[in-house]
Order: C-alpha cells, then structure tokens, then sequence
C-alpha cells in the first residue's frame, strides 16, 4: 500500500491504516519526543497525545511538502504545547562564552549519554537547543514557537551549549580519572 | 583519533537517524483513546435529528418541483374515469329510447365512425352537439382532476372500471337481445365483436359498447315495430330512477371526495411564518482562552446580546415539522484582569490580527508572571525603572464575534393542542459577520484588531424545548428556550476553549 492510499485511509479513520501508520513512524517520532522531553515517561506521553492530534489533524494534511515533515512538526508542536501552558522559570541573562568547539575522542560519548544530557537541560534550553541544532529551524522561527524575542532565543542556545559542554567534558575528566592508563 | 569538535556538529551527527521503538503499550493506550473518542460522539443524535429534517426538507422541495409532471398522468386517469361514469349512465339510457339519452351516450364516443357505418339518418346535429358537450364535460372533468390527489383518482377509476365491466356485461347482454329481437346491422355485430376482443381496455369497451347501444337504438327509431318492442321491454324499469340511481352515489362520491381534500388543506394550513427575539446567554464548557494561552486561566464574564430572526416551518405531520429561517446572533465576552500599556515590542496575543493601535499595545495578564520574566529579559524589554514610570491600564479584553445564523431543525409536538409543548433539535450553520478584540479599562475602549483563529463558517448543534400557546385563529406565541452547542468555531483548539449558546427564542408565528 502506497503512503497516498495509507493516509487517506487514516483520513477516513480507518484502525487499521492508523495502527500502520504508527509502527511506520513510531520510532522516528518516539526519537523526537525524546529529544524534546525531559525523560522517557514524559516522552512516552508526548508520544501518545501527538499521535492522537495527528490522527485528529491528518484531515488538514493536504499533501504538500513532506509527510514525514508535516508529522515531525504536529508531534513538536504538541510537546512545545505541552511547555507553553507551563510557566518557565525566570533565566537570568548573562554573558556567554562564545566557543563551542569541544575536544574529543571519535565515538568515545554514547548517544544514550548526549540524549541524557539533553534532557537534564532546564526546559527552554533543551527545547532551542534542539529546535535549533538538531531540527533546523532559526531563531525567528523558534521565536514564534515559543512565543519569545529572536535575542532571548539566541541567548537561551549559548546556555545550553555551555551546560552541555560542561558535562561532556566532564564526563571525560571522570572517564580519564577512571582509566588513566587509557591515554 | 582525536579531534577538536564543534558540539553542534557533535550532537548533529549523532541524532542524525536517532530512532528509538517506543513500548507497545503506547498503541494500545493511543487506540484505547481513539475508541473512545469514537463512542463519544453523542452529539451526532442532534446531527441526526437535523440530518432528518433535511431530507424532508430536501425531499418535500423535490416533490413540490416534481407535482406539476404528475398532474399529468393523473389528469389521464380522470378522464378515464369520466368516461367510465358516463357509460354508467349512458348504460342506465340505453334502457329508455331517449333523445337526452342518446346525447348522454354519445359523450363517450368517436362519433363520425358511428355516423357514418349507422344504417339510418342518426341525428347527426346530436353527436355533434354530444361531442361539445363531451369536450366541455371532459374539460370540467381535468378541471377537477387538477384537484384531485392522483392516489384516490386511481383507486376510484379502478372501480368504476371495474363497475363498467359488469355494466358493460349487462349491457351487452341487452344489445345481444335486441339485435336478437331487431335483427343486427353489421355495425352492431362488429361493435360487439369489438367489445369481445378488447377486454382488457375497459374505457374503449365502453365506448364501443355505447356506440353499438346507440347504434341499436338508432335502428330502433327508425323502425317503429323495434321500438315498441323495446319500449315494452324497457319500459317496466323506470326510467327516472335507473337514470338517478346510478349518478347519484358516483357524484356523492366525487363531492366527498373533493370535501376530503378541501378539508385537510384548509384546516392543517402546514407553513407557518416564525419570528423571533431573543436574548442569547453565551457560555463555555471548558476553561481557556481563545486569545491567548496565557490568558487561559483569567476569569470570563459572558454578556447577554439580544438575537432576532426570521423563519419558516413545514409541518410533515401534525406532530413533526421542520423548520429554517435566518437568525442574527452576537456572541460577546470579556476576558477580565488583563495589564496592557504601549510597547515598542509587543509579544502579540497568539489569537489575534493586529490593526492600527493593536500593533503597539503589550497586553499581559494580571495575575500571572509578566511574558517578559517567562521569557527571560532582553535588549527590549524595559528596565526596572522604566517598568516604574510605564502606566499599565488595567482593564479587560472584550471579544465580539456576529454571526448570522442558519438553523434547520426539527421539532416534534408532545402536546400540540391550544397549549404545545415540543422538543426540538437540529443544527444550525453560522457565518461569521463580526469580529472584533479590544481592550478596555474604565470607559475607554481600544480595538486591538480581530480574532485570526475564528472559522468563517462554522456549525452548532441545537437542542430545545418549546412552547406555545394559540392566541387567536392562526396567530400563536412561542417561547423556546434552546442551547446551542458550537462547534468548530475556532480553526485551532484555542487552548480547549468551547463555547456555547443558550437562547430563549420568543415571539409569534403565523400560520398561512
């Protein structure tokens, strides 16, 4: 079955068409929400009520531009949502180190490790940081997102890549200590 | 292999195909939902009614555009059916040698081919006058037949057909005699064999049947010997009576049959003209906003408009009618405990389209966190000391959205006497007129600009209760006190803000 004839079914309700259309992009979407959420049970949730709203929404979903591209923006826009209707905490403005470069081994951090980190970034951090780096969009489109300036968006991106910097360096400190006889 | 990184790079590549299975039971939880929100569509019972009432709308609409090809069949029928009475009585003539019978008989017929084949001077000035009179007759006769319902014309035409035949049984019985008696001409003899052969077509029966009558009693004027024999046989029936008996019930008949149908039509007048007034309670079910989210937990206070329309009512019953007009309704609220100033850069309301002044007016919500200290301080944003000397209007903002209105309901009648009592449901389709967000604070009302997620069209479903009372002949009064339920109003969620309606519609309705 072609991926037209999948979604107009979806259109139509069909459960089937549905629960195929999910094992199809579970995983990628699942991928997202991990990113995006604070932890796997968060994820988890953010999944299910983006799934939900995409099922709801495939009506609108006209084909024009990519399909995957149209679900990874309903299941974002669901979890930034979710961070709207919560206040986020007063971050104080601060000037930032503006080096990004990090010195490491090639495959020696994990990407259980990065997703970690990622999700221990305080909530706005996390959500530019990932909107920004790993999703692509600028800072004028974040801006929108999140309802914030393009300046606040920009200094909430340095804040995070220092934190996440901080930890992958120390993450290899710890790991230098642990096996001196390593290097 | 060491190499200095950039983190974004970094992190690029290693969620490039970042994929993870999320658990099984995410799916299970997801269709569990979709089940649910299957079976929660109770509200399609107000659909359904509505649905019901537009295919009787839709559906009486066809029949009226469809009435004017159907007089048509039903016009044959009559004809049909004159027919068949003027052979019952020409059949009661045939018995009495009668000039008036003669004419009576020749309505039905064609009479130049009996002119012509009669073997004696027949009065030809007769069948000629017969024939006008059978024009005239048969024109009255579709006449009537306009007025006539189809259904019953038929049934009645069954009859009397079927009344013809043994009719026409009998007379022919009789010709058989008299040409027994008068020795036949072969016009007779064809005209039976005519009446032998087409036994399916009672009108052609009939009318071949009253020709070889005619003929018969044509022959028997002229021979003087055939006459007083038939005389002396038809005589012992009277003559007037077997003239009046038959007519009789058949126009008792088709009187009754016309009073059955003026009866319904003047009494049950089924179109009724509805107006209107009404003030309309706005409402919402759930707590949001449809400005902003972050307005979503302020306090709304509703306002009471006044609504007024027009509309029409078909009764399908006397107990179901279906209903349409025009209604104008305004919906308009406030958002109350709102802070706005001038700003040169304002975080705009997610739910608004800013014009003129709105472009520069920072609203913010009173009782939260400003937007600024959720978002962190910027370049813009005002310092603590301008915060002090900026003047913050606090007011509230008020939403107003118009729309006209197109029900189509339908009602049902628990009690329809002097007093009624009916419930009512259906949907209604809304265009959006006006739409307008402002703030205000004391008297001074500012117009931000409107509503950008509201749809142009949207629909509501209706439920109601009614009650009326007659106050003279076709006048009567109403109040309905009905809610609306609406639905899609908004082209997003609009942070889970749902609106409602609450009206009770009052005023008079004229039946016609």
């Amino acid at each position: 079955m072609d991926l037209k004839e999948l979604i107009n079914d979806c259109k139509n309700n069909n459960r089937k068409a549905q629960e195929q259309l999910y094992r199809l992009y579970s995983g990628k979407l699942f991928a997202v929400c991990l990113k995006y959420s604070r932890n796997y049970a968060e994820a988890q949730d953010n999944l299910q009520d983006g799934f939900l709203i995409i099922f709801q929404k495939i009506g609108q979903y006209s084909f024009k531009g990519s399909f995957d591209g149209w679900l990874k923006r309903v299941m974002i826009n669901n979890v930034l949502q979710q961070y709207r209707q919560q206040t986020f905490l007063s971050l104080v403005n601060e000037d930032i180190a503006e080096d990004y470069e990090i010195e490491l081994d090639d495959d020696d951090i994990s990407l259980d490790y990065l997703l970690k980190i990622i999700q221990e970034l305080p909530d706005r951090y996390r959500l530019v940081f990932n909107l920004y780096v790993i999703d692509g969009y600028s800072h004028a489109e974040i801006a929108e997102m999140l309802n914030i300036n393009i300046g606040t968006s920009k200094s909430n991106l340095a804040r995070g890549r220092m934190i996440l910097k901080e930890k992958i360096e120390q993450l290899k400190n710890e790991e230098t200590n642990k096996f001196p006889s390593a290097k | 292999m060491r190499e200095r990184k950039n983190i974004d790079r970094l992190f690029q590549e290693k969620f490039k195909d970042f994929e993870v299975n999320p658990p099984e039971d995410v799916w299970e939880a997801i269709e569990t939902h979709l089940d649910k929100n299957k079976t929660r569509r109770i509200i399609p019972l107000w659909w359904k009614l509505g649905g019901i009432a537009a295919v009787f709308l839709i559906g009486f609409l066809i029949m009226q555009n469809g009435s004017n090809p159907n007089t048509i069949p039903s016009n044959q029928v009559t004809v049909e059916e004159n027919n068949t009475n003027n052979n019952s009585e020409t059949k009661s003539d045939t018995n009495i040698p009668n000039p008036n019978a003669v004419k009576a008989k020749d309505k039905n017929q064609q009479p130049v081919v009996v002119n012509n084949n009669a073997p004696k001077n027949s009065p030809t000035t007769t069948t000629e006058e017969a024939a006008i009179i059978n024009n005239n007759r048969l024109q009255n006769a579709t006449k009537k037949s306009h007025i006539k319902h189809s259904f019953a014309n038929k049934s009645v035409a069954e009859r009397n057909a079927a009344k013809a035949n043994k009719h026409k049984t009998d007379a022919s019985n009789k010709t058989s005699h008299q040409t027994a008696t008068n020795g036949l001409t072969e016009n007779n003899k064809t005209a039976i064999t005519a009446i032998g052969n087409e036994m399916d077509k009672p009108k052609e029966h009939t009318a071949d049947l009253d020709r070889s009558k005619e003929i018969s009693l044509e022959f028997l004027k002229g021979s003087p010997k055939a006459i007083a024999e038939t005389e002396a046989k038809t005589s012992p029936k009277d003559s007037a009576k077997t003239n009046e008996t038959p007519k009789n019930p058949l126009e008792e008949l088709l009187a009754a049959k016309e009073e059955n149908k003026k009866k319904p039509e003047g009494k049950t007048s089924k179109w009724q003209i509805i107006s209107n007034v009404s003030p309309v309670f706005m409402g919402a079910l759930a707590n949001g906003s449809a400005i902003d989210s972050t307005l979503a937990g302020n306090s709304k206070s509703f306002n009471t408009n006044i609504g007024f329309g027009l509309g029409v009512s078909y009764a399908v019953s006397p107990k179901f009618t279906i209903r349409t007009g025009l209604n104008k309704v305004n919906m308009n609220y406030n958002t109350n405990d709102v802070f706005y100033y001038a700003s040169m850069d304002t975080r705009g309301l997610s739910g608004l389209s800013p014009s003129g002044p709105g472009y520069s007016i920072q609203v913010e919500n009173a009782n939260g966190p400003s937007p600024s200290a959720i978002a962190g301080p910027t370049e813009t944003d005002l310092l603590n000391f301008e915060q002090n000397i900026v003047h913050k209007n606090r007011g509230y903002i008020n939403q107003e959205i118009g729309y006209l209105e197109m029900p189509v309901e339908m009602t049902y009648a628990l009690v329809a006497k002097k007093f009624g009592l009916k419930i009512i449901g259906g949907f209604s389709t809304l265009f959006l007129q006006d739409n307008s967000i402002a703030v205000v604070s004391g008297n001074r009302t500012t117009v931000l600009g409107e509503a950008n997620n509201l749809n142009n069209i949207h629909f509501s479903t209706n439920i109601g209760l009614g009650v009326k009372y007659d106050l003279w002949k076709a006048f009567e009064f109403h109040i309905e006190p009905t809610f609306k339920y609406q639905i899609n109003t908004f082209n997003n969620n609009a942070g889970n803000f749902r609106p409602y309606l609450f009206g009770v519609y009052s005023g008079f309705s004229y039946k016609f």
